[in-house]
Protein backbone atom coordinates (compact mmCIF):
# COMPACT_ATOMS: atom_id res chain seq x y z
CA UNK A 1 0.00 0.00 0.00
CA UNK A 2 2.78 2.38 0.95
CA UNK A 3 4.54 1.59 -2.30
CA UNK A 4 1.35 2.30 -4.18
CA UNK A 5 0.93 5.68 -2.51
CA UNK A 6 4.59 6.60 -2.98
CA UNK A 7 4.38 5.47 -6.55
CA UNK A 8 1.42 7.75 -7.15
CA UNK A 9 -0.97 4.93 -7.84
CA UNK A 10 -3.17 5.78 -4.87
CA UNK A 11 -3.85 9.29 -3.60
CA UNK A 12 -5.69 8.48 -0.43
CA UNK A 13 -6.83 5.32 1.27
CA UNK A 14 -8.42 3.99 4.40
CA UNK A 15 -7.87 0.45 5.56
CA UNK A 16 -10.60 -1.30 7.50
CA UNK A 17 -9.29 -2.03 11.01
CA UNK A 18 -11.75 -4.80 11.69
CA UNK A 19 -14.46 -6.90 10.10
CA UNK A 20 -17.13 -4.39 11.11
CA UNK A 21 -15.41 -1.60 9.21
CA UNK A 22 -14.82 -3.90 6.28
CA UNK A 23 -18.53 -4.63 6.15
CA UNK A 24 -19.28 -0.90 6.27
CA UNK A 25 -17.04 -0.30 3.26
CA UNK A 26 -18.93 -2.93 1.31
CA UNK A 27 -22.23 -1.54 2.57
CA UNK A 28 -21.28 1.83 1.12
CA UNK A 29 -20.50 0.24 -2.21
CA UNK A 30 -23.64 -1.84 -2.24
CA UNK A 31 -25.79 1.19 -1.40
CA UNK A 32 -25.01 3.12 -4.56
CA UNK A 33 -27.88 1.58 -6.49
CA UNK A 34 -30.36 2.30 -3.71
CA UNK A 35 -28.99 5.82 -3.24
CA UNK A 36 -29.56 6.50 -6.92
CA UNK A 37 -33.08 5.18 -6.73
CA UNK A 38 -33.85 7.37 -3.73
CA UNK A 39 -33.03 10.49 -5.72
CA UNK A 40 -35.68 9.83 -8.34
CA UNK A 41 -36.42 7.96 -11.54
CA UNK A 42 -33.36 6.72 -13.39
CA UNK A 43 -32.45 4.59 -16.35
CA UNK A 44 -29.90 1.96 -15.44
CA UNK A 45 -27.55 0.65 -18.06
CA UNK A 46 -25.56 -2.45 -17.38
CA UNK A 47 -22.97 -2.08 -20.12
CA UNK A 48 -19.39 -3.04 -20.76
CA UNK A 49 -16.54 -1.67 -22.84
CA UNK A 50 -12.96 -2.90 -23.24
CA UNK A 51 -11.25 -2.62 -19.86
CA UNK A 52 -8.64 -0.14 -21.06
CA UNK A 53 -11.38 2.18 -22.34
CA UNK A 54 -13.56 2.20 -19.24
CA UNK A 55 -12.64 5.56 -17.79
CA UNK A 56 -12.36 7.17 -21.21
CA UNK A 57 -15.86 6.00 -21.98
CA UNK A 58 -17.27 7.44 -18.78
CA UNK A 59 -15.44 10.73 -19.34
CA UNK A 60 -16.71 11.01 -22.90
CA UNK A 61 -20.21 9.67 -22.52
CA UNK A 62 -21.23 11.62 -19.41
CA UNK A 63 -21.27 15.11 -21.00
CA UNK A 64 -22.69 13.70 -24.24
CA UNK A 65 -25.69 12.20 -22.49
CA UNK A 66 -26.20 15.16 -20.18
CA UNK A 67 -25.91 17.55 -23.09
CA UNK A 68 -28.38 15.72 -25.26
CA UNK A 69 -30.96 15.28 -22.52
CA UNK A 70 -30.88 18.51 -20.49
CA UNK A 71 -31.50 18.12 -16.80
CA UNK A 72 -30.37 14.54 -16.63
CA UNK A 73 -27.36 13.52 -14.59
CA UNK A 74 -25.22 10.58 -15.49
CA UNK A 75 -23.67 8.55 -12.68
CA UNK A 76 -21.30 5.81 -13.64
CA UNK A 77 -20.01 3.26 -11.21
CA UNK A 78 -19.36 -0.40 -11.25
CA UNK A 79 -16.79 -3.07 -11.49
CA UNK A 80 -13.53 -1.39 -12.30
CA UNK A 81 -11.16 -3.83 -13.84
CA UNK A 82 -13.64 -6.06 -15.64
CA UNK A 83 -15.03 -3.52 -18.09
CA UNK A 84 -18.51 -3.51 -16.57
CA UNK A 85 -20.00 -0.06 -16.01
CA UNK A 86 -23.36 0.63 -14.43
CA UNK A 87 -24.16 3.79 -16.30
CA UNK A 88 -27.15 5.31 -14.54
CA UNK A 89 -28.90 8.36 -15.92
CA UNK A 90 -31.00 10.22 -13.37
CA UNK A 91 -34.13 11.93 -14.64
CA UNK A 92 -34.45 15.72 -14.53
CA UNK A 93 -36.02 17.01 -11.31
CA UNK A 94 -39.78 16.84 -11.48
CA UNK A 95 -39.88 13.80 -13.75
CA UNK A 96 -42.69 11.43 -12.85
CA UNK A 97 -41.62 7.96 -11.78
CA UNK A 98 -43.24 5.34 -13.97
CA UNK A 99 -43.73 7.74 -16.88
CA UNK A 100 -40.32 9.24 -17.57
CA UNK A 101 -38.76 5.79 -17.88
CA UNK A 102 -41.03 4.83 -20.75
CA UNK A 103 -40.79 8.16 -22.53
CA UNK A 104 -37.54 10.11 -22.48
CA UNK A 105 -35.91 7.27 -20.57
CA UNK A 106 -36.28 5.01 -23.60
CA UNK A 107 -34.51 7.55 -25.78
CA UNK A 108 -31.77 7.96 -23.19
CA UNK A 109 -31.23 4.20 -23.17
CA UNK A 110 -31.14 3.98 -26.94
CA UNK A 111 -28.54 6.76 -27.01
CA UNK A 112 -26.38 5.15 -24.32
CA UNK A 113 -26.56 1.83 -26.14
CA UNK A 114 -25.56 3.55 -29.37
CA UNK A 115 -22.51 5.01 -27.65
CA UNK A 116 -21.57 1.68 -26.10
CA UNK A 117 -21.85 -0.04 -29.46
CA UNK A 118 -19.68 2.63 -31.07
CA UNK A 119 -17.04 1.90 -28.47
CA UNK A 120 -17.08 -1.79 -29.27
CA UNK A 121 -18.87 -2.62 -26.03
CA UNK A 122 -21.85 -4.71 -25.02
CA UNK A 123 -25.33 -3.42 -24.15
CA UNK A 124 -25.57 -6.13 -21.52
CA UNK A 125 -22.58 -6.88 -19.34
CA UNK A 126 -24.07 -9.08 -16.65
CA UNK A 127 -27.83 -8.55 -16.42
CA UNK A 128 -28.77 -10.32 -19.63
CA UNK A 129 -31.20 -9.39 -22.38
CA UNK A 130 -34.57 -10.69 -21.21
CA UNK A 131 -37.50 -8.72 -22.57
CA UNK A 132 -35.97 -5.43 -21.49
CA UNK A 133 -33.17 -5.28 -24.07
CA UNK A 134 -34.64 -7.65 -26.62
CA UNK A 135 -35.41 -4.99 -29.19
CA UNK A 136 -32.16 -3.16 -28.52
CA UNK A 137 -30.22 -6.34 -29.23
CA UNK A 138 -32.13 -6.69 -32.48
CA UNK A 139 -31.35 -3.10 -33.38
CA UNK A 140 -27.67 -3.07 -32.47
CA UNK A 141 -26.60 -6.71 -32.54
CA UNK A 142 -24.28 -8.02 -35.21
CA UNK A 143 -26.48 -9.48 -37.99
CA UNK A 144 -24.26 -12.53 -38.32
CA UNK A 145 -24.41 -13.23 -34.59
CA UNK A 146 -28.18 -12.72 -34.54
CA UNK A 147 -28.59 -15.11 -37.45
CA UNK A 148 -26.54 -17.72 -35.58
CA UNK A 149 -28.66 -17.18 -32.48
CA UNK A 150 -31.82 -17.72 -34.48
CA UNK A 151 -30.45 -20.78 -36.21
CA UNK A 152 -29.53 -22.39 -32.88
CA UNK A 153 -32.95 -21.54 -31.48
CA UNK A 154 -34.68 -22.97 -34.53
CA UNK A 155 -32.67 -26.17 -34.29
CA UNK A 156 -33.13 -26.76 -30.58
CA UNK A 157 -36.65 -25.43 -30.11
CA UNK A 158 -38.43 -25.67 -33.47
CA UNK A 159 -41.81 -24.75 -31.96
CA UNK A 160 -40.34 -21.66 -30.21
CA UNK A 161 -41.99 -22.67 -26.97
CA UNK A 162 -39.18 -21.98 -24.49
CA UNK A 163 -39.32 -18.55 -22.86
CA UNK A 164 -40.95 -16.78 -25.80
CA UNK A 165 -40.36 -13.08 -26.19
CA UNK A 166 -36.98 -13.16 -24.54
CA UNK A 167 -33.40 -12.73 -25.69
CA UNK A 168 -33.81 -11.93 -29.36
CA UNK A 169 -36.53 -9.80 -30.91
CA UNK A 170 -37.51 -12.21 -33.61
CA UNK A 171 -36.82 -15.42 -31.78
CA UNK A 172 -40.35 -15.75 -30.49
CA UNK A 173 -41.94 -15.07 -33.85
CA UNK A 174 -39.98 -17.64 -35.76
CA UNK A 175 -38.02 -17.03 -38.91
CA UNK A 176 -39.27 -14.00 -40.76
CA UNK A 177 -39.74 -13.93 -44.52
CA UNK A 178 -37.14 -11.73 -46.10
CA UNK A 179 -38.39 -8.45 -47.40
CA UNK A 180 -37.60 -7.78 -51.02
CA UNK A 181 -35.20 -4.89 -51.14
CA UNK A 182 -36.32 -1.91 -53.09
CA UNK A 183 -33.66 -0.03 -55.00
CA UNK A 184 -35.57 3.18 -54.64
CA UNK A 185 -35.61 3.18 -50.87
CA UNK A 186 -33.94 6.29 -49.58
CA UNK A 187 -34.31 7.19 -45.93
CA UNK A 188 -36.16 10.43 -45.18
CA UNK A 189 -32.95 11.84 -43.81
CA UNK A 190 -31.24 11.34 -47.13
CA UNK A 191 -28.29 9.24 -48.12
CA UNK A 192 -25.47 8.78 -45.61
CA UNK A 193 -27.17 10.95 -43.05
CA UNK A 194 -26.80 14.05 -45.20
CA UNK A 195 -30.14 15.85 -45.32
CA UNK A 196 -31.68 16.18 -48.74
CA UNK A 197 -32.53 19.57 -50.07
CA UNK A 198 -36.01 20.58 -48.99
CA UNK B 1 -64.05 -22.80 -10.54
CA UNK B 2 -63.04 -21.96 -14.06
CA UNK B 3 -63.30 -24.65 -16.66
CA UNK B 4 -60.09 -26.58 -17.15
CA UNK B 5 -58.44 -27.40 -20.41
CA UNK B 6 -57.21 -30.87 -21.39
CA UNK B 7 -53.66 -29.57 -20.93
CA UNK B 8 -54.37 -28.44 -17.38
CA UNK B 9 -55.96 -31.77 -16.50
CA UNK B 10 -53.03 -33.69 -17.90
CA UNK B 11 -50.48 -31.49 -16.15
CA UNK B 12 -52.34 -31.78 -12.85
CA UNK B 13 -52.41 -35.55 -13.21
CA UNK B 14 -48.67 -35.52 -13.92
CA UNK B 15 -47.49 -33.19 -11.17
CA UNK B 16 -50.17 -33.47 -8.50
CA UNK B 17 -51.69 -30.57 -6.58
CA UNK B 18 -48.33 -29.53 -5.06
CA UNK B 19 -46.73 -29.29 -8.45
CA UNK B 20 -49.47 -27.61 -10.43
CA UNK B 21 -51.82 -24.78 -9.60
CA UNK B 22 -54.00 -22.26 -11.38
CA UNK B 23 -54.82 -20.35 -8.18
CA UNK B 24 -54.39 -16.66 -9.05
CA UNK B 25 -53.29 -15.86 -5.50
CA UNK B 26 -50.42 -18.34 -5.68
CA UNK B 27 -49.49 -17.19 -9.17
CA UNK B 28 -49.56 -13.45 -8.76
CA UNK B 29 -46.28 -12.93 -6.82
CA UNK B 30 -44.38 -14.60 -9.66
CA UNK B 31 -46.00 -12.72 -12.53
CA UNK B 32 -44.21 -9.45 -11.82
CA UNK B 33 -40.44 -9.09 -11.78
CA UNK B 34 -38.91 -7.96 -8.50
CA UNK B 35 -38.22 -4.47 -9.76
CA UNK B 36 -41.88 -4.10 -10.63
CA UNK B 37 -41.16 -3.21 -14.24
CA UNK B 38 -42.70 -6.14 -16.05
CA UNK B 39 -45.95 -7.88 -15.42
CA UNK B 40 -47.52 -10.74 -17.28
CA UNK B 41 -50.08 -13.48 -17.10
CA UNK B 42 -49.81 -17.26 -17.09
CA UNK B 43 -52.29 -20.06 -17.44
CA UNK B 44 -50.80 -21.95 -14.52
CA UNK B 45 -47.80 -22.37 -12.23
CA UNK B 46 -45.95 -25.67 -12.46
CA UNK B 47 -43.45 -26.66 -9.76
CA UNK B 48 -42.05 -30.07 -10.67
CA UNK B 49 -39.97 -31.92 -8.10
CA UNK B 50 -37.70 -33.99 -10.34
CA UNK B 51 -35.95 -33.79 -13.68
CA UNK B 52 -38.20 -36.55 -14.99
CA UNK B 53 -41.25 -34.49 -14.12
CA UNK B 54 -39.79 -31.49 -15.95
CA UNK B 55 -39.11 -33.65 -19.00
CA UNK B 56 -42.62 -35.12 -18.99
CA UNK B 57 -44.10 -31.66 -18.56
CA UNK B 58 -42.12 -30.30 -21.50
CA UNK B 59 -43.34 -33.16 -23.68
CA UNK B 60 -46.88 -32.36 -22.59
CA UNK B 61 -46.39 -28.68 -23.46
CA UNK B 62 -45.02 -29.58 -26.89
CA UNK B 63 -48.03 -31.80 -27.48
CA UNK B 64 -50.46 -29.00 -26.62
CA UNK B 65 -48.37 -26.15 -28.01
CA UNK B 66 -48.09 -24.40 -24.65
CA UNK B 67 -45.17 -21.92 -24.27
CA UNK B 68 -43.00 -22.35 -21.18
CA UNK B 69 -41.46 -19.56 -19.11
CA UNK B 70 -38.86 -21.04 -16.72
CA UNK B 71 -38.29 -19.14 -13.49
CA UNK B 72 -35.79 -19.33 -10.64
CA UNK B 73 -35.73 -16.76 -7.85
CA UNK B 74 -37.48 -14.09 -9.93
CA UNK B 75 -34.70 -11.67 -9.07
CA UNK B 76 -33.49 -11.04 -12.62
CA UNK B 77 -32.75 -7.54 -13.86
CA UNK B 78 -34.18 -7.70 -17.38
CA UNK B 79 -37.62 -9.29 -17.08
CA UNK B 80 -36.35 -12.57 -18.50
CA UNK B 81 -38.51 -14.70 -16.19
CA UNK B 82 -41.76 -12.79 -16.58
CA UNK B 83 -44.33 -14.16 -19.05
CA UNK B 84 -46.01 -11.90 -21.58
CA UNK B 85 -49.52 -10.54 -21.09
CA UNK B 86 -51.26 -13.06 -23.32
CA UNK B 87 -51.75 -15.57 -20.50
CA UNK B 88 -51.04 -18.50 -22.79
CA UNK B 89 -47.73 -19.47 -21.22
CA UNK B 90 -47.04 -21.92 -18.43
CA UNK B 91 -44.87 -20.52 -15.64
CA UNK B 92 -42.36 -23.23 -14.73
CA UNK B 93 -40.83 -22.71 -11.31
CA UNK B 94 -37.71 -24.71 -10.49
CA UNK B 95 -37.74 -23.62 -6.85
CA UNK B 96 -38.99 -26.95 -5.53
CA UNK B 97 -35.95 -28.71 -6.97
CA UNK B 98 -33.41 -27.56 -4.39
CA UNK B 99 -31.62 -30.71 -3.24
CA UNK B 100 -27.90 -31.43 -3.07
CA UNK B 101 -27.30 -34.43 -5.29
CA UNK B 102 -23.63 -34.98 -4.65
CA UNK B 103 -20.82 -33.39 -2.71
CA UNK B 104 -17.14 -34.11 -3.16
CA UNK B 105 -14.98 -32.14 -0.76
CA UNK B 106 -11.70 -33.51 -2.09
CA UNK B 107 -12.49 -32.60 -5.67
CA UNK B 108 -14.13 -29.38 -4.41
CA UNK B 109 -17.26 -30.05 -6.40
CA UNK B 110 -20.92 -29.95 -5.55
CA UNK B 111 -23.87 -31.10 -7.62
CA UNK B 112 -27.07 -29.26 -6.80
CA UNK B 113 -30.48 -28.91 -8.36
CA UNK B 114 -31.54 -25.77 -10.16
CA UNK B 115 -33.77 -24.39 -7.43
CA UNK B 116 -31.07 -24.11 -4.79
CA UNK B 117 -30.80 -20.56 -3.52
CA UNK B 118 -27.33 -19.01 -3.77
CA UNK B 119 -27.23 -18.14 -0.06
CA UNK B 120 -27.97 -21.78 0.82
CA UNK B 121 -25.13 -22.86 -1.43
CA UNK B 122 -22.78 -20.42 0.30
CA UNK B 123 -23.83 -21.77 3.70
CA UNK B 124 -23.38 -25.37 2.58
CA UNK B 125 -19.91 -24.68 1.26
CA UNK B 126 -18.96 -22.81 4.44
CA UNK B 127 -19.83 -25.89 6.52
CA UNK B 128 -17.02 -27.71 4.74
CA UNK B 129 -14.55 -24.84 4.97
CA UNK B 130 -15.10 -24.10 1.32
CA UNK B 131 -16.81 -21.32 -0.57
CA UNK B 132 -18.64 -20.81 -3.81
CA UNK B 133 -16.86 -17.99 -5.63
CA UNK B 134 -19.84 -16.08 -7.00
CA UNK B 135 -21.96 -13.67 -5.05
CA UNK B 136 -24.35 -10.86 -5.86
CA UNK B 137 -26.97 -8.63 -4.28
CA UNK B 138 -29.87 -11.00 -4.83
CA UNK B 139 -28.18 -14.01 -3.26
CA UNK B 140 -31.07 -14.56 -0.86
CA UNK B 141 -33.44 -15.37 -3.72
CA UNK B 142 -31.36 -16.04 -6.85
CA UNK B 143 -31.22 -19.75 -7.71
CA UNK B 144 -28.46 -21.81 -9.27
CA UNK B 145 -30.61 -22.47 -12.34
CA UNK B 146 -31.28 -18.78 -12.84
CA UNK B 147 -27.63 -17.88 -12.31
CA UNK B 148 -26.64 -20.39 -14.99
CA UNK B 149 -29.30 -19.49 -17.53
CA UNK B 150 -28.38 -15.80 -17.21
CA UNK B 151 -24.63 -16.36 -16.81
CA UNK B 152 -24.74 -14.11 -13.75
CA UNK B 153 -21.81 -11.89 -12.79
CA UNK B 154 -21.56 -10.21 -9.41
CA UNK B 155 -18.75 -8.85 -7.29
CA UNK B 156 -16.03 -11.44 -7.77
CA UNK B 157 -15.93 -11.74 -11.54
CA UNK B 158 -12.57 -10.03 -11.86
CA UNK B 159 -10.85 -12.82 -9.97
CA UNK B 160 -13.10 -15.85 -10.40
CA UNK B 161 -15.09 -15.27 -13.58
CA UNK B 162 -18.82 -15.28 -14.24
CA UNK B 163 -21.17 -18.18 -13.58
CA UNK B 164 -19.91 -19.83 -16.74
CA UNK B 165 -16.53 -20.34 -15.10
CA UNK B 166 -18.11 -22.06 -12.08
CA UNK B 167 -20.13 -24.64 -14.02
CA UNK B 168 -18.32 -27.94 -14.43
CA UNK B 169 -21.31 -30.01 -15.49
CA UNK B 170 -24.91 -29.43 -16.41
CA UNK B 171 -28.22 -31.19 -16.67
CA UNK B 172 -30.99 -29.63 -18.73
CA UNK B 173 -34.30 -30.60 -20.24
CA UNK B 174 -34.38 -29.69 -23.90
CA UNK B 175 -37.40 -28.51 -25.88
CA UNK B 176 -38.19 -32.02 -27.14
CA UNK B 177 -38.26 -33.41 -23.60
CA UNK B 178 -34.84 -35.03 -23.88
CA UNK B 179 -32.45 -34.71 -20.95
CA UNK B 180 -28.99 -33.31 -21.68
CA UNK B 181 -26.74 -34.58 -18.92
CA UNK B 182 -23.06 -33.81 -18.29
CA UNK B 183 -23.26 -33.73 -14.51
CA UNK B 184 -20.19 -35.91 -14.10
CA UNK B 185 -17.53 -33.51 -15.23
CA UNK B 186 -14.52 -34.60 -17.19
CA UNK B 187 -11.44 -32.47 -16.87
CA UNK B 188 -10.58 -33.26 -20.46
CA UNK B 189 -13.30 -33.94 -22.99
CA UNK B 190 -12.82 -33.04 -26.63
CA UNK B 191 -15.78 -34.75 -28.18
CA UNK B 192 -16.55 -31.70 -30.26
CA UNK B 193 -17.79 -28.37 -28.93
CA UNK B 194 -18.70 -27.95 -25.27
CA UNK B 195 -22.46 -28.02 -25.69
CA UNK B 196 -23.31 -27.03 -22.15
CA UNK B 197 -21.92 -23.56 -22.89
CA UNK B 198 -24.81 -23.12 -25.30
CA UNK B 199 -27.26 -23.34 -22.42
CA UNK B 200 -25.33 -21.07 -20.08
CA UNK B 201 -26.62 -17.55 -20.68
CA UNK B 202 -29.38 -18.60 -23.06
CA UNK B 203 -32.04 -17.30 -20.62
CA UNK B 204 -34.20 -20.39 -20.80
CA UNK B 205 -34.74 -20.08 -24.55
CA UNK B 206 -32.81 -23.21 -25.52
CA UNK B 207 -33.38 -25.55 -22.60
CA UNK B 208 -34.37 -25.72 -18.94
CA UNK B 209 -31.48 -26.14 -16.50
CA UNK B 210 -32.40 -28.70 -13.84
CA UNK B 211 -29.10 -29.39 -12.06
CA UNK B 212 -25.44 -28.46 -12.20
CA UNK B 213 -22.06 -29.50 -10.87
CA UNK B 214 -20.25 -26.43 -9.56
CA UNK B 215 -16.70 -25.77 -8.48
CA UNK B 216 -15.86 -24.71 -4.94
CA UNK B 217 -12.81 -22.94 -3.55
CA UNK B 218 -11.13 -22.97 -0.14
CA UNK B 219 -12.72 -20.56 2.31
CA UNK B 220 -11.15 -17.13 2.66
CA UNK B 221 -8.62 -17.05 5.49
CA UNK B 222 -8.86 -13.35 6.07
CA UNK B 223 -9.60 -10.20 4.18
CA UNK B 224 -8.22 -6.72 3.90
CA UNK B 225 -10.68 -4.11 2.72
CA UNK B 226 -9.31 -0.80 1.53
CA UNK B 227 -11.26 2.29 0.52
CA UNK B 228 -9.08 4.28 -1.78
CA UNK B 229 -9.03 7.18 -4.14
CA UNK B 230 -6.91 6.61 -7.18
CA UNK B 231 -5.38 9.26 -9.38
CA UNK B 232 -6.35 9.77 -12.96
CA UNK B 233 -3.79 7.31 -14.21
CA UNK B 234 -6.37 4.78 -13.09
CA UNK B 235 -8.08 5.26 -16.37
CA UNK B 236 -5.41 3.26 -18.08
CA UNK B 237 -6.02 0.39 -15.74
CA UNK B 238 -2.92 1.24 -13.75
CA UNK B 239 -4.48 1.01 -10.34
CA UNK B 240 -2.24 -1.01 -8.08
CA UNK B 241 -5.00 -3.24 -6.86
CA UNK B 242 -6.05 -4.01 -10.40
CA UNK B 243 -2.49 -4.84 -11.18
CA UNK B 244 -2.30 -7.17 -8.24
CA UNK B 245 -5.53 -8.86 -9.17
CA UNK B 246 -4.36 -9.39 -12.70
CA UNK B 247 -1.11 -10.81 -11.45
CA UNK B 248 -2.97 -13.10 -9.10
CA UNK B 249 -1.46 -11.73 -5.90
CA UNK B 250 -4.51 -12.74 -3.95
CA UNK B 251 -6.53 -9.56 -4.23
CA UNK B 252 -10.21 -10.13 -4.66
CA UNK B 253 -11.56 -6.61 -4.78
CA UNK B 254 -13.42 -6.18 -7.99
CA UNK B 255 -15.49 -3.15 -7.36
CA UNK B 256 -14.48 0.36 -7.64
CA UNK B 257 -15.69 3.60 -8.99
CA UNK B 258 -14.27 5.53 -11.91
CA UNK B 259 -12.96 8.85 -10.70
CA UNK B 260 -15.06 11.02 -12.94
CA UNK B 261 -18.35 11.23 -11.17
CA UNK B 262 -18.68 10.00 -7.67
CA UNK B 263 -22.10 8.83 -6.61
CA UNK B 264 -23.87 10.73 -3.87
CA UNK B 265 -22.61 8.63 -1.02
CA UNK B 266 -19.04 9.18 -2.11
CA UNK B 267 -19.16 12.92 -2.29
CA UNK B 268 -16.81 13.40 0.62
CA UNK B 269 -13.95 11.84 -1.24
CA UNK B 270 -14.60 13.68 -4.44
CA UNK B 271 -11.85 16.18 -3.89
CA UNK B 272 -9.35 13.43 -4.31
CA UNK B 273 -10.73 12.44 -7.63
CA UNK B 274 -10.26 15.53 -9.67
CA UNK B 275 -7.49 17.69 -10.84
CA UNK B 276 -8.46 21.07 -12.04
CA UNK B 277 -7.24 23.64 -14.42
CA UNK B 278 -8.67 27.10 -14.20
CA UNK B 279 -8.83 29.21 -17.32
CA UNK B 280 -8.90 32.99 -17.51
CA UNK B 281 -12.66 33.12 -17.09
CA UNK B 282 -12.41 31.22 -13.87
CA UNK B 283 -14.02 28.16 -15.38
CA UNK B 284 -12.62 24.96 -14.12
CA UNK B 285 -11.70 22.24 -16.54
CA UNK B 286 -10.34 18.84 -16.17
CA UNK B 287 -7.30 18.29 -18.25
CA UNK B 288 -7.34 14.74 -19.33
CA UNK B 289 -5.74 13.68 -22.48
CA UNK B 290 -7.34 12.87 -25.79
CA UNK B 291 -9.26 9.80 -26.57
CA UNK B 292 -7.46 7.10 -28.47
CA UNK B 293 -5.90 9.30 -31.10
CA UNK B 294 -9.11 11.12 -31.85
CA UNK B 295 -9.65 14.82 -31.48
CA UNK B 296 -8.55 16.07 -28.08
CA UNK B 297 -11.53 16.30 -25.83
CA UNK B 298 -11.72 18.89 -23.13
CA UNK B 299 -14.40 18.02 -20.73
CA UNK B 300 -16.19 20.79 -18.98
CA UNK B 301 -17.13 20.04 -15.44
CA UNK B 302 -20.05 21.59 -13.62
CA UNK B 303 -19.04 24.06 -10.94
CA UNK B 304 -19.26 22.47 -7.56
Amino acid sequence: MADAINGGLVEDATIAQNEGQADVFWLLRNSISGANRAIGPAMQHDVSVPVADMADFVIEATPLVEGRFPGTKAIAYGHLGDGNIHFHVLAPTGAVRGEWEWDEGKRVSAYVHDLVTQWGGSISAEHGIGQMKRDELGRLGDPVALAMLRAVKQALDPQWLLNPGNLSPRLHRGPQPRKARSFKRISPAGVGGVPRNP
Amino acid sequence: MLETTPFQNAALALLGPRGFTTDPELLSPWLTDWRGRYSGAALALASPATTDEVAALVRLCVEHGVPIVPQGGNSGMSGGATPDASGTALLLSLRRMNAVRHFDGDARQITVEAGMVLQTLHDLAAQHDLRFPLTLGGKGSATVGGLISTNAGGTQVLRHGTMRAQVLGLQAVMADGGVFDTLTPLKKDNRGPDLKQLLIGSEGTLGIVTAATLRLLPAIGGRLVIWQACPLSLRRGNCCSMRNVRQGKGWKGSRSCPPTRWPPCWLTSRKHARRWQTDTNGTRWSSWSPLRGKRASWIRWPKS
